[in-house]
């Protein structure tokens, strides 16, 4: 019988655990601990009791989201941004050595953050799977989703999300070993290709090459981190992909390879939103713009300062500074977006202009600014007058 | 002083049963060798070619950690331990760290203090474990502290490290010598540090004040039992008030801490795996005993629920809990974050199975227990609490940590929902600038293997520590 106390002991010791377990659930949430009342103390269980608690509270704050202002207002309540991005894309969303995301994506979170709240710090990344981001978004779970998302008829019609103005215009690549002979897509006659599944990729793919009668075998991957060793070894001769992440790899593998001229689909990215609140709409879109527009006027973050006193009316109206008007009454004009007037100067002061975040994640990835070069430089990048 | 159980026979001569113990078979070296690799000519050829190959492998692998370019996990070691946890805010983890350590080495060296008082004043022969069988325990926790501390760029992890280990060591002298009050209290020494350790890192407020709460109520409640008061006021007011008012100063301190969210890396696969243990267990136990149950709803409902559960893959649950389970929650409200939704069905997914090894255990104990407990006029309740469970547990603890370890595996899945676990991070860290297109995934996907293994080969060997103690096998 000494087996018995012992016993006792070890399931005494996991129930301990248990209640540990269930402890955290709410350690994210300190002010759980005084919206809680003395009842809930009696049983472990009761921390979901708890919860309910906290849900009926939110509940109102749905009806301000049918009511049109929701999550700009829950975006202010809560101090932070919540945005939906990616932490295993190369350049546009990671975490870095210090356990920090990066990225160009992330930085047009922090370009949200800054505008909506003036704290371009304020704002948290939720890493999700491409399988998630719709239901994530849907859910409200998050604000915006930036992770790196195709711009599609049927993605906007039929995912209840609204795309707004584009970040980054990509397209589906190839890239093949130097010494492969291959020059050109037409050369790719019964090869093997390397995909990732479950993308629009291998869709887009399948499509084309069977259009122009080229003949291949798809070789599929779920990640990157199992394609490209596949690719080294020559399991396959050409690897196709977004070109931004066929550029990446080019310019980190120690093999050489090359990309191929052909360029078979059209890939613009950009921010979502939850369908359903067009002043949040706006606000994301407009704040993105307004990086793209502080290029175009010259502005960035070094020399942002010395624009405040521009004899430029476009620029100081741009930064929310007061304009004269023709009868010499000076105020700051208010574009009715429900942002701050100075919205813009918070984004380039803080994060930067398109340029300068284009250059920060991007460029050293040996990416080019090929069509998201500005309009006036040959690129397709054009934004609307901010009046 | 001489035991009465063993001077029995009346004529004052000890009768001492010695078990007839089998001849032992260990062989000297060299004759060990010739016995067992080189009996006759074919055996030898054997064991010729296996050496061949053995030694060409042995030279291809350590050739290959030695030359391979490790800059990695040193650069990432940080989000392998704790992902994203804040940087200037580490000294939380390793305290957690720290504090728990001290916890399991005092409260296991109280725990065995007590084990071995009891063994000695029931005759059986008992010796105080040594620092050699201590470290025959952990060994592969201590290996794999240094083997993770060894990729650390700066001091302050050795020295955390360090501490670790000779805490390990030291304090359990310390629990084995504390005094007998304390002592026999090991379980609460235990889950005070445990709670203080958790404090450190989430903050004392919300459910960790009603956690400490409600282990201060258990403890007043054993206390009460122990000194023999039974009067009914007092053994329920007692233990209540003591709780809440835990709960109050707990809340009233309001440290603030950071929640699993922040969490990642190897501390949310540990996490992971413990919550699925111990909320899983207690589910799993009433699901068993629900499943077993007369009454037809209740039955009904348990089978449903452990068949429905244990037919579906983990990653569908985990999918579930990912895409379906917000949409349980009332539109707009805050739908938990992704990693609390998970281990809600990670906790579904081990009852399941819990349940159905518990049943297991229930059933292997004869119905003669319970009819004989009945017969002495036990309650339902206390026949399930004394007779049966002890029984029905103690036949089933390696199915149970089989059970464990599995877990422990499977919550690598995690990463296909986005969620930043240890494994998660093979990928993460070769997604970088600095490592991309190196090829290095051989590096990180061994980095984290050896993780798992470490953990899961030591709870494979405190199973096999368990069943001997608990002589399960021996009836």
């Amino acid at each position: 019988m000494s087996s018995t106390p012992m016993l006792r002991r070890i399931l005494a010791m996991l129930f301990a655990f248990a209640l540990v377990g269930s402890a955290c659930s709410s350690g994210d949430d300190t002010s759980e601990a005084t919206d809680s009342d003395g009842n809930t103390v009696t049983t472990a269980d009761d921390g979901n009791g708890d919860d309910g608690d906290t849900d009926n509270g939110d509940g109102e704050e749905t009806i301000e989201l049918v009511q049109g202002d929701g999550v700009l207002a829950a975006v202010q309540a809560r101090g932070t941004l919540k945005c939906g991005g990616n932490d295993t894309l190369p350049g546009f969303g990671i975490i870095d050595a210090d356990g920090e995301f990066s990225g160009f994506d992330i930085d047009f979170c922090r370009v949200l953050a800054a505008a909506v709240l003036g704290d371009s710090e304020a704002f948290e990344i939720l890493p999700l799977t491409a399988a998630q981001r719709f239901p994530t978004l849907q859910s409200g779970e998050i604000d915006v989703l930036i992770r790196n998302t195709t711009w599609t008829a049927s993605r906007d019609g039929s995912e209840q999300a609204t795309f707004l103005h584009p970040t980054f215009y990509d397209g589906q690549g190839f890239m093949v070993r130097s010494d492969s002979g291959i020059a050109s897509l037409d050369d790719a006659q019964n090869t093997t290709i390397c995909v990732l599944q479950g993308t629009t990729t291998l869709l887009n793919m399948n499509a084309v090459l069977g259009d122009r009668g080229i003949s291949f075998t798809p070789l599929e991957f779920d990640s990157n981190d199992t394609l490209q060793p596949a690719f080294v070894a020559e399991q396959c001769e050409v690897w196709t992909s977004d070109a931004s992440q066929l550029a990446a790899f080019a310019a980190t593998l120690d093999i050489d390879v090359t990309v191929l001229p052909d360029i078979i689909s059209k890939e613009p990215l950009g921010p979502v939103v939850a369908d359903g609140d067009s002043q949040w709409a706006q606000i994301v879109d407009w704040a993105t713009m307004a990086t793209i527009q502080a290029e175009e006027f010259g502005i960035n973050s070094g020399n942002v300062d010395s624009f405040l006193t521009s004899e430029d009316s476009g620029i100081l109206r741009f930064l929310g500074q007061p304009v004269e008007d023709g009868d010499g009454n000076s105020a700051v004009a208010d574009v009715g977006l429900g942002l701050p007037a100075d919205f813009a100067y918070n984004i380039i002061s803080q994060v930067g202009n398109y340029a300068e975040i284009f250059e920060a994640n991007l460029t050293p990835l040996g990416l080019e600014r090929g069509p998201n070069a500005l309009w006036t430089e040959g690129g397709i990048m054009y934004v609307p007058p901010f009046r | 002083m001489t035991d009465p159980l063993i001077t029995a026979t009346g004529d004052g001569v000890p009768l001492v049963v010695e078990p007839n113990t089998p001849p032992s078979k260990k062989l000297p070296p060299g004759e060990w060798v010739k016995a067992n690799l080189f009996s006759n000519w074919y055996n030898s050829l054997v064991t010729l070619v296996m050496a061949v190959i053995l030694i060409y492998l042995a030279r291809f692998l350590i050739g290959w950690a030695i030359g391979v370019e490790w800059q990695i996990t040193r650069t990432n070691l940080r989000n392998f331990m704790v992902g994203g946890f804040p940087a200037d805010e580490l000294w939380r983890p390793w305290a957690a760290s720290l504090l728990i350590i001290a916890g399991a080495s005092l409260g296991f060296g109280a725990m065995s203090r007590a084990e071995h008082e009891t063994d000695v004043r029931n005759g059986i022969p008992s010796t105080k474990p040594t620092q050699l069988d201590l470290f025959r325990r952990f060994w592969p926790i201590v290996l794999l502290s240094i083997f993770f501390v060894s990729f650390a760029r700066t001091t302050p992890p050795f020295i955390g490290v360090a501490v670790g280990i000779v805490g390990l060591f030291a304090l359990r002298e310390v629990g084995w010598r504390l005094p007998a009050v304390i002592r026999d209290r090991g379980v609460f020494v235990f889950a005070a540090f445990l709670l203080a350790g958790f404090g450190c890192l989430a903050g004392t407020g919300g459910l960790l004040a009603i956690v400490a709460g409600i282990i201060v109520a258990v403890l007043v409640s054993t206390e009460l039992g122990r000194a023999g008061i039974t009067t009914r006021a007092v053994v329920i007011a007692g233990p209540i008030a003591a709780g809440l008012v835990t709960y109050f100063v707990l809340s009233a301190i309001g440290l603030e801490g950071f929640g699993w969210d922040d969490w990642g890396g190897f501390h949310i696969t540990i996490f992971a795996t413990a919550v699925g243990i111990a909320t899983g267990l207690p589910f799993g136990i009433l699901l068993a005993i629900g499943r077993r149950s007369n009454l037809p709803v209740i039955k009904t409902a348990c089978v449903i629920f452990i068949e429905f559960v244990r037919g579906v893959p983990l990653i569908t649950l985990l999918l579930f809990s990912s895409f379906m389970l917000p949409l349980f929650f009332p539109a707009g409200s805050d739908t938990r974050s992704g990693l609390t939704r998970a281990m809600i069905l990670i906790t579904a997914f081990s009852a399941a199975y819990f349940a159905e090894i518990v049943r297991g255990g229930l059933q292997s104990v004869p119905k003669g227990q319970t009819e004989a407990a009945q017969a002495s006029g036990m309650s339902p309740g206390a026949i399930q609490r004394l007779i049966v469970m002890p029984q029905a547990l103690r036949n089933v603890i390696p199915a149970m940590v089989g059970q464990a370890i599995a877990l422990f595996k499977d919550t690598s899945l995690l990463a296909i929902i986005g969620i930043a676990d240890f494994f998660q991070y093979g990928e993460i860290s070769n997604t970088q600038q600095d490592f991309l297109g190196k090829g290095l995934q051989p590096v990180t996907y061994t980095f984290i293997a050896l993780g798992y293994w470490a953990v899961a080969y030591w709870m494979s060997r405190e199973s096999r520590r368990l069943e001997m103690k608990l002589r399960v096998g021996v009836r």
